[in-house]
């Protein structure tokens, strides 16, 4: 793994461990100040402060107490200071008194800016096959 | 830029054409030989062989006669030869048993290359409408690719 590809991966953990911490100033703060975020839902948060409120208002609510798991499944340089990273998320969260499982595709495109690597654009796919979470672990095994 | 914006939205317009004539062929010429695509339940192809089966796939069954919309919604570049297009799509579809109208969000990353704008990654995101049935979901139901789907060889 190259230093640049080992610094891709610290900000995917990083922003795990914002998720996990439940805190949406950290989340928010691993994006460029006019970055775009395409959510699972299909909506659409432009800039830093929006992706900040967004976050806070989820981890605040339905994502209350949740654990997600980033994994990297690729890296693509389109230029030294320019990747697209796609990731596999693993979301639990609580349902009353049930653990929903969730399984997506966020992709970053992500740009070092002032020596340091920032997410300019992120969207998010819900993988949405029947039963998907109960075959993740062997798929990320893969 | 301005003649670089021009080129991206004719890709767009170009793409919309071909989703409306069922050519999974020009759609895919658009794409880079390596692309990756992230289709919208999730499943994640790689190359352009992989991308225009699975097109030829949905074109010829669940979106047969379909009719696609896409509008760009804003183009952002990184640096002069990275751009990201993000587009608002609306899709009327016309097989029985699906939603009538599906609204998503698919968003291009293109790069130059060798002069031309080609799409590097492609990813989509349905826009969950409002009130729609809590585990309710006939696309998800009768699609022919599943999210779970991987490019052969990938």
């Amino acid at each position: 793994m190259t230093s640049e590809e080992r610094a891709l991966h610290t900000l995917v953990y990083q922003l795990e461990s914002a998720w996990n911490a439940g805190d949406g100033d950290a989340f928010a703060g691993l994006f460029a100040e006019d970055a775009d975020l395409i959510h699972i839902l299909g909506g659409y948060y432009s800039g830093r402060s929006a992706i900040r409120a967004g976050h806070r208002m989820i981890f605040g609510t339905i994502y209350k107490g949740s654990s997600v798991h980033y994994s990297v499944e690729k890296i693509k340089f389109l230029r030294p200071e320019i990747a697209l990273v796609f990731l596999r998320q693993h979301l639990e969260f609580a349902e009353g008194t049930a653990v929903e499982e969730l399984d997506a595709r966020p992709t970053i495109l992500a740009e070092k800016i002032d020596d340091k690597w920032r997410i300019v654009a992120l969207q998010n796919t819900r993988i949405s096959e029947v039963g998907a979470t109960k075959h993740s672990g062997q798929l990320m095994d893969k | 830029m301005a003649n670089d914006e021009q080129s991206l939205r004719e890709i767009v317009a170009q793409l919309e054409a071909a989703w409306n004539k069922g050519d999974s062929v020009t759609w895919t010429s658009f794409f880079a030989e390596d692309a990756d695509f992230v289709h919208i339940l999730g499943g994640h192809f790689t190359g352009q062989v992989a991308i225009e089966a699975g097109h030829r796939t949905i074109f010829d069954t669940i979106y047969k006669g379909s009719t696609l919309k896409l509008e760009v919604e804003k183009i952002r570049f990184a640096g002069d030869t990275v751009a990201i297009v993000f587009t608002f799509s609306t899709l009327l579809v016309t097989q029985p048993g699906l939603p009538p109208k599906l609204n998503a969000r698919p968003t291009l990353i293109a790069q130059r290359q060798n002069g031309q704008w080609k799409i590097v990654a492609f990813q989509n995101t349905l826009v969950t409408p409002e009130g729609a049935p809590a585990g309710q979901n006939p696309l998800v139901d009768r699609h022919p690719i599943k999210g779970q789907g991987q490019a052969a060889g990938h």
